[in-house]
């Protein structure tokens, strides 16, 4: 294909994703996904199910799963698909990660020829279930997690079907936010819509096929290059998920590196269990693919880069759970398996190893009554630091490495919410040591103004953010609550379940640190006078 | 002195390579430009130095505007003072704990350092509540030890940033009474003093980047007003603030944080001006220079403003901006292959230095410039113009061939063509994102063209984008200058609601807009300036629940609480292309508070260049446009006149820029001084 053309589509379908996350934002009412970007837009190729291009702005964890829901969805009404449906679904077996992000594909048709898929995805913060804004630690199958939506119409002819969506609202403790943000998605599908027929107007349809499959072919190939620069081999990495004080979930990976591709196998890794880490597959995938691009951030988001991965996983494991096991707590085990692939990652290319992160997709959910009897159930995010690297001390208070999503305003969060922050600030000694320290984690504190119910679901307080490359562990998740019983959680604990707190109350997070790269003694004499007089850290943690 | 009566004018805008002059003389009409070498370390030397150039008295004139950059520099080169943080116990990490993102979206290494290192951020006590009410007091001990602390670290700024400030700034304002009943001569940066909004993270960058730079531009710009004064210049020079308006640079001073954007905002308000008087009511301001091009959209006269900028990683800085999209294109954008053998171009720049292969600085990577000289878009002729000497035309040719044209398998032609097809669109996708994220359609607008580089690309875009009308300033590599000139004085104040409009009584508003007209009028008055040409509001409100707010922008003696939810739900529908049932909040009231300038007639300019002498002869060469070699009519700008046209493929030089003319375009120089670009049917 001619060079220029090849580049000028690239770079159109890219914006045109882009602009679909701009529209969904912009119109959003859920602040999971007006201020911490949790949703993701992209087009799909039809004929091979790839990812063609994916919105700049989408939230990393996304990065196979539009590809898996699109997969699914035809795969299920493919032959009944016609030009001004959209399909709606928040199935995780079929589409991956949890009930909470729903997913709207739209067929986009020129002169009556099926061309792409559009697809938007978009986390919402209540789809019924035990748990309000769900995450339920005591999950036990996914019919206590909220409404499953199977791939449904949502749109026929153009029109919405309201009875459709009367039935997906009316299943939320929050209606008007959910039809909302529905209908912001539906505006991200048609700007996308719209900008694919301007293209194909100005180059025609013969040419824009032509660059996806060249795009593809060429994604394929940069995947190869990469995966050639580690030497052929089997490197492994071995993480561990707390499911509870005592017990815990394992993975095993193995990446086997031949001629530039690479097989994933999971082998030893622990079954499925009655609670909510259990992962669908297609959250395995793309938590992989996901590593991958953190390695080789160049990677473009296009299926050719998937090509080169196989996967073995034995059946029954909690990374390939089967319906009905409960997966709410996706982001935590997803997050793990990044984890994993990056401890056999730096085996193989030290060279662009980073320690590992507090890395727990842990939230605290809160919910209650407020003064005036109304109710409200938020979450607040885990935060914690990012691991060394090679050159520079790790990030603080770093997003969730599968995700992008911000902390909110504490200020905000005391207007919206009856509570008041007493602190939130780095915690000393938190960071693992190395010639290049991993970040410090962080402490949150707050206080109930009304009585409510808190649950948290962490990670990393049994099993600490590994060092690379010689560097230290870091410091460990400790969650704390006090009510009027005393003390819950501390030291060594990452949840607690329903814990009921009122005014006088105390809830309070310490976050891990990231783990450090290279032999703490190789560290410049220097910096760790610096961090001694930031009391980042302590003379006895330098010894 | 009120600016409407100014008429001997100099406009100064500092670049990060060139500090560009444009003086105009009221007694003999002529425009005076010149161009200097920015002095990186006091860059008030090339201010004075540029005017001299002018050969302008400095006794003579009435007003010198000035655009400036010494903010932005202390910032990015990490040269601003020693100084130390004040924050709520528990939250004096906020500051560099952000709002929990990292650099990129993809890679987990490198780190952040903030402006303020943790051992210079202080804690003291007291508690105000979101609703405003003191849920802890500040006492007399806290403030003793804060003191204390605060002299045994020896700093010369402070930044005080106590959480819900905002809504009730009692505590803050005690400790900067106590810090400056302890040091006098202490800089002190207090938030609520800088924009009282929601939002501790935002408030305390903005305040600890004012006490990081607040000490340097108070120094530069005394260092300036005593050399302009020593020159004989008798009146205080105007700054263009951030927000498009200008101020004497004694109020600047109290609110350094506002300078920060200066330079390119000032661009703007030229585009405001050159498309108004060109007569496009929505027009999308373009800026290209060396290594970025500034995107900015303006509607009926008006530019948005923003809130929410950056000046780096985790540093956001809450001052009134004008809303502009930034992309690495420009001239020296360096086109390369990418890993997926897909040509690129940018953001990679070669800057100033080594600059274009074609400029002989030793620069081997091919740039949109070189690409330009291989297809013959920048003659000889336009270089005698530029004033450039030294250039390699060959070089150009052999970086694209060896870079771009032998890998991929073309032409070298054929290579050139495609660097520019690429940073074209780049640009062009930048302005149609701008333009969708207002809910506003492209085509409906003018589009003006500045900067070194704008007038060879304004074609392009227009082409790309549809735009039927493209109106090229009158020095278009001075722009910015001429745009300090054209500013009007202006103050921006911000008042937190956070209210149901169905609570917001007619005396609540007129409290705030009284309060903001008082405060604007007092400005105007310590400026010599006795009256108030304009007060408009931008009411920044959301449905409830909602966390982006959308402006309603109203006149403050049109406002209609009645009419509120009318035009707030018009202004959501043109940005989100629905609107919702729900009650609508009102989040804050910004004013502005404008006293108009005469500014420079832009006719003036326009005789003006006109007066001096062309230097070449219009001619005809070969330049490659489409994909051919085409007669191309070569011809100096100076030498036009009014009303006379050119069709294209055209080249018209002069002496700060090149504007090329694609076949198919056709440029009329106006008599408003513009060189207006209309599609030919």
């Amino acid at each position: 294909m001619n060079p220029l053309d090849i580049a000028i589509i690239r770079g159109r379908l890219q914006q045109i994703t882009d602009e679909m996350d701009v529209v969904h934002t912009k119109a959003a009412f859920s602040p999971v996904v007006s201020e911490m970007s949790d949703r993701a837009n992209a087009m799909i190729d039809p004929k091979r199910l790839e990812v063609v291009s994916q919105g700049k702005t989408g939230l990393p964890v996304f990065v196979s799963a539009m590809q898996s829901a699109a997969r699914a969805i035809t795969d299920k009404l493919g032959g009944e698909l016609a030009e001004g449906d959209v399909v709606i679904m928040n199935d995780p077996f079929l589409g991956g990660t949890h009930l909470q992000d729903i997913k709207l594909l739209r067929p986009y048709y020129f002169g009556g020829k099926l061309v792409l898929l559009l697809v938007s995805t978009g986390h919402y913060v209540d789809v019924g279930g035990a748990s309000a804004a769900g995450f339920d630690p005591a999950a036990t199958d996914i019919f206590q997690e909220g409404l499953q939506i199977p791939p449904t119409f949502l749109c026929r002819g153009g029109e919405i079907r309201r009875d459709v969506l009367r039935l997906i609202v009316q299943n939320t403790r929050m209606p008007e936010s959910q039809e909302g943000d529905i209908r912001a998605q539906l505006n991200a599908l048609d700007i996308g819509a719209r900008r694919l027929t301007s293209l194909i107007e100005e180059r025609g349809v013969a040419q824009l096929l032509e660059a996806i499959d060249e795009l593809a072919d060429r994604s394929e190939e940069q995947m190869r290059t990469y995966l050639r620069r580690i030497p052929d081999g089997t490197y492994r990495g071995h993480e561990t998920i707390e499911i509870s004080q005592t017990e815990e979930l394992i993975i095993e990976v193995a990446l086997t590196f031949k001629n530039g591709a690479v097989e994933l196998d999971f082998a030893g890794s622990s079954p499925h269990y009655r609670g909510p880490l259990n992962l669908a597959w297609p959250t395995t995938e793309t938590a992989v693919f996901l590593a991958f691009k953190h390695y080789f951030p160049e990677v473009p988001i296009n299926g050719g880069c998937f090509r080169p991965f196989t996967f073995k996983c034995p059946p029954g494991s909690f990374l390939n759970a089967p319906w009905p096991n409960a997966v709410g707590g996706f982001s935590e085990s997803a997050q793990r398996v990044a984890d994993a692939v990056f401890i056999a990652l730096a085996k193989a290319l030290p060279e662009l190893a980073c320690g590992g992160s507090y890395g727990t997709g842990g939230t605290l959910t809160f919910s209650g009554y407020d003064k005036n009897g109304s109710f409200f159930a938020s979450v607040f995010p885990m935060c914690g630091g990012y691991g060394g690297s090679k050159g520079a001390d790790g990030l603080v208070h770093g997003p969730l490495p599968i995700g992008l999503a911000q902390f909110p305003k504490l200020e905000a969060s005391e207007h919206d919410f009856p509570l008041r922050w007493d602190a939130l600030e780095l915690r000393p000694d938190s960071s693992g040591a190395g010639r290049w320290r991993g970040g410090s984690g962080s402490v949150f504190r707050f206080k109930p103004l009304v009585p409510m119910t808190i649950s948290f679901l962490g990670d990393r307080a049994r099993f600490a953010p590994f060092g690379v490359v010689g560097g230290a562990p870091a410091a460990m998740t400790e969650i704390t609550v006090w009510n009027k019983d005393g003390m819950s959680g501390g030291p060594g604990n990452s949840m607690v379940k329903g814990v009921k707190v009122e005014p006088g109350d105390c809830v309070e997070m310490k976050s891990a640190g990231g783990g450090g790269y290279g032999l703490p003694s190789e560290r410049d004499p220097a910096a760790n006078t610096a961090d001694l007089k930031d009391g980042l850290v302590s003379a006895l943690s330098l010894r | 002195m009120d600016p409407a009566a100014s008429q001997s004018v100099v406009g100064v805008d500092v670049g990060g390579t060139f500090t560009d002059c444009i003086g105009f003389d009221a007694a003999t009409g002529e425009v005076h430009i010149a161009k200097l070498p920015t002095t990186l370390d006091d860059q008030s030397r090339a201010v004075v130095g540029g005017i001299e150039e002018l050969g302008m008295q400095f006794a003579r004139l009435d007003q010198v505007c000035h655009g400036t950059t010494t903010a932005t520099n202390a910032i990015i080169e990490r040269k601003g003072v020693k100084g130390a943080l004040i924050a709520t116990r528990g939250f004096r990490d906020i500051v560099e704990l952000g709002r929990r993102d990292r650099p990129n979206a993809y890679g987990l290494a490198g780190g952040f350092t903030p402006l303020v290192p943790r051992h210079r951020r202080l804690e003291v006590g007291g508690r105000i509540g979101a609703k405003g009410e003191e849920v802890e007091p500040i006492t007399e001990a806290d403030l003793k030890k804060v003191i204390e602390e605060l002299r045994a670290l020896d700093v010369e700024a402070v930044a005080i940033s106590l959480m819900h400030s905002y809504a009730n700034d009692s505590h803050e304002k005690r400790v900067e009474a106590a810090i400056k009943a302890a040091f006098p001569n202490m800089y002190v940066a207090r938030s609520t003093a800088i924009y009282p909004e929601l939002g501790e993270f935002e408030r305390s960058s903005t305040a600890v980047i004012a006490a990081y730079v607040g000490p340097i531009i108070t120094r530069y710009f005394q260092r300036l007003d005593t050399g302009l004064r020593e020159r004989g210049f008798k009146q205080d020079y105007m700054v263009v603030q951030s927000n498009g308006g200008a101020a004497s640079h004694r109020i600047a001073q109290r609110y350094p944080t506002t300078t920060i954007l200066s330079g390119p905002a000032a661009g703007v308000g030229a585009a405001t001006a050159v498309g108004n008087a060109a007569g496009l009511n929505k027009v999308v301001s373009f800026d290209m220079g060396g290594t970025s091009a500034d995107v900015c959209v303006i509607v009926d006269g008006k530019v948005r403003q923003s809130i929410e900028n950056f000046v780096g990683y985790r540093m956001p800085l809450q001052v009134p901006m004008i809303e502009m999209d930034s992309i690495g294109a420009g001239g020296g954008s360096i086109a390369s292959i990418d890993d997926a053998g897909i040509l690129r171009v940018g953001p990679r720049s070669a800057g100033a230095r080594p600059g274009p292969a074609c400029y002989g600085w030793g620069g081997t990577e091919a740039t949109v410039t070189d690409a330009h000289f291989v297809l013959g878009h920048v003659p000889k002729a336009s270089l005698a113009a530029n004033r450039i000497e030294r250039v390699d035309p060959d070089a150009a040719i052999r970086v694209v061939k060896k870079n771009i044209a032998d890998p991929l398998g073309m032409s070298v032609e054929e290579a050139a063509e495609a660097i520019l097809e690429v940073v074209n669109e780049n640009m062009a996708g930048t302005i149609r994102l701008a333009t969708v994220e207002r809910g506003l359609d492209v085509r409906d607008f003018g589009l003006v063209p500045f900067g070194g580089a704008g007038p060879l690309h304004a074609c392009a875009l227009m082409r790309k984008l549809g735009m039927k009308v493209a109106a090229v300033p009158v020095y278009p590599g001075l722009t910015s200058a001429l745009g300090t000139v054209m500013a009007d004085v202006r103050h921006d104040f911000v008042q937190p609601v956070r209210r149901l409009l169905s609570e917001v009584t007619r005396a609540d508003m007129d409290k705030i807009i009284r309060a903001h007209r008082a405060e604007g009028e007092e400005l105007l008055k310590l400026q010599g300036i006795q009256r108030v040409d304009a007060h408009d509001l931008a009411l920044a409100m959301f449905y409830a629940g909602q966390r982006h707010t959308v402006s309603v922008n109203i006149a403050a003696d049109q406002l209609a609480i009645a009419d509120l939810n009318a035009l707030f739900a018009e202004a959501y529908r043109q940005k989100n292309g629905m609107t919702l049932e729900r009650p609508v909040m009102l989040v804050s009231v910004q004013s502005s508070v404008i006293a108009k300038t005469k500014g420079l007639d832009l006719k003036m300019c326009a005789a003006a260049i006109r007066k001096t002498p062309p230097a070449i002869e219009a001619h005809t060469i070969k330049a490659r446009f489409m994909g051919k070699d085409m007669d191309t009519r070569v011809l100096d700008r100076r030498s036009m006149k009014a009303g006379e046209s050119v069709l294209g493929p055209a080249i018209i030089v002069q002496r700060d820029t090149t504007m090329l003319i694609e076949p198919g375009y056709r440029a009329t120089d106006s008599d408003i001084g513009s060189i207006m670009i209309t599609k030919e049917n």
